[in-house]
């Protein structure tokens, strides 16, 4: 590789510049997004952030990961990954003690997983329990 | 038959640039088996133009834009289109002739790939920024494509980031450099060697899809461009080799594992009557009939792209991503393009190697494998 020359490294600057304010914007954006109260997701929601409201009819731990299917309109697979479940159990629910029956809100973003739609959790505050 | 030839001729879509296969499937009904897979593996072989002639990522041919570009520029769009063709097809082929043993074996590897591939990323990284000129200048570069690849993989920005990240990364940044150039001389007899072995860890490598969710196989290409930058034409045949043999194994897992790990495969995941044999043939039959026509209309079709002058064809293909990703996601998808091509300036301008700007995908991918995913979207949030 050769050395850059100083008209080079002046518009590595200004490239890195506008990158960095970019994705300050981006991270502004995704944070003020507000979720869409949903009945159900398709693979025609992916991408968005959804707040689903429905019984919690299962809850499975596999390795840290939780699974979970709430029923409302129709029935969809919420996932709390590992990382956000710790976080989850140690600020604001213990999903050990989540028990199916409850009445629950979770709020994540729609991704793809096997050809269906499935939400996942962004953050610790995804669940709430709204009541048994 | 008529199921073949019609997914077949619809594959020839592959040569328009973003016309996605999972926007085609949704033609197939009640989701033939042939009808899509003849569809998926026709499209992945016309993708391969598009690719190289204008440095247009797609889905199958993911960071093979960069190195396919970099190739036409060089005079070489010949010789890049004839390694791609010829990897497709013996990638294809290797996957076939996986199948049996892959059914068998790929169970038993998988706790092992899962619980080890982030460590395995990690040291592949080590040895790649020990073999760096410019190691910190070039791991800014990649914790900046990081970052922004977090960013749009983990937040609720946009249902489809991968297009305008790679446009941006990849695309622009090679469109925007090549603009003042002229169109080199064709070298139309340049001898080329398939490098058979590279092939086959292509293929090898396209097997594990089904099995890494977190592992994707642009995650695999990047890796793979990580060492082989500086060999492109060994690149695109491992990378090709990869794409074919994933899209094998995609739609034959769809039908004995109930995984589908692409739109295609999603398609004919839920068909009634499961028939994997009879997908591995459609898809192998299909990629030979595609091969067969490419190779008899890629001359032609670069030759014509050479007709227009390099500054107007790239100023054109700038904008028309621009409004490609407008159309697929918006102002959003325009945003995080330009942002995007913001930093695939800069490996070019700091002059380091610019696969360091696959950090976009590695580096989720390694926040995801060692739990930092929740600890910078807590940040985040």
């Amino acid at each position: 590789m050769s050395t850059a020359s100083p008209s080079d490294l002046r518009l590595a600057a200004l490239c890195a510049a506008l990158a960095l304010v970019g994705m300050a914007l981006l991270a502004v954006f995704s944070r003020n997004a507000q979720p869409t109260p949903v009945d159900s997701v398709t693979l025609a929601d992916e991408g968005r952030l959804v707040e689903f409201v429905g019984r919690l009819t299962r809850i499975q731990n596999s390795n840290g990961n939780y699974f979970l299917v709430v029923c409302g309109a129709s029935c969809s697979r919420c996932v709390v990954f590992k990382s956000i479940a710790v976080e989850m159990n140690r600020s604001s629910l213990d999903l050990s003690l989540l028990e199916a029956g409850k009445s629950v809100s979770f709020e994540g973003v729609v991704r793809e997983y096997q050809g269906s739609a499935e939400i996942v959790a962004l953050n610790a505050g995804a669940i709430e329990v709204l009541g048994g | 038959m008529l199921d073949f030839l019609e997914g077949f001729a619809l594959g020839l879509t592959g040569l328009v640039p973003f016309l996605h296969t999972n926007f085609l499937v949704q033609f197939a009904g009640s989701a033939e088996l042939v009808f899509v897979s003849a569809l998926a593996s026709s499209h992945l072989v016309f993708e391969a133009f598009p690719t190289v002639l204008f440095a247009l990522p797609s889905v199958g041919h993911n960071v093979a834009a960069l190195p396919g570009h970099q190739l036409a520029l060089q005079g070489r769009a010949f010789t890049a289109l004839r390694a791609m063709l010829h990897s497709v097809f013996f990638g294809a082929a290797f996957a076939v002739a996986f199948l049996p043993l892959w059914l068998v074996a790929a169970p038993l590897a998988l706790p092992l790939a899962q619980q080890f591939s982030g460590y395995a990323l990690l040291v592949l990284l080590a040895l790649f920024y020990l073999s760096e000129s410019k190691p910190l200048t070039a791991m800014l570069v990649f914790l900046l494509s990081g970052a922004l690849g977090f960013l749009v993989f983990s937040t609720p920005l946009l249902a489809e980031p991968l297009f305008p990240l790679l446009s941006g990364l990849f695309a622009v940044p090679a469109l925007l450099y090549s603009m003042g150039s002229e169109w080199p001389a064709l070298r139309e007899g340049e001898a080329f060697e398939l490098p058979l072995l590279l092939v086959f860890l292509g293929a090898l490598l396209g097997s594990l899809s089904p099995f890494l969710p977190a592992v994707n196989p642009a995650l695999l290409a990047s890796v793979a461009f990580l060492f082989l930058e500086s060999a492109p034409l060994s690149f695109l045949c491992l990378a090709s080799a990869l794409a074919a043999s994933k899209n094998v194994f995609d739609l034959v897992s769809s039908q004995t594992l109930g995984v589908a790990r692409s739109g295609a495969a999603a398609a004919i995941a839920a068909a009634p009557l499961k028939d994997p044999v009879v997908v591995a043939v459609a898809s192998f039959a299909s990629v030979c009939a595609a091969l067969a026509v490419a190779f008899i209309v890629f001359k032609p079709l670069a030759l014509a792209a050479r007709r227009v002058p390099m500054r107007s064809f790239n100023a054109f293909f700038v904008v028309f991503l621009a409004i490609a990703n407008f159309l697929l996601a918006g102002w959003a998808g325009v945003f995080v393009l330009a942002v995007a091509a913001c930093v695939g300036v800069l490996p070019i301008a700091l002059a380091v190697r610019r696969s360091n700007a696959v950090g976009c995908l590695i580096f989720p991918s390694l926040a995801h494998f060692f739990a930092l995913d929740a600890v910078l979207l807590a940040w985040l949030y």
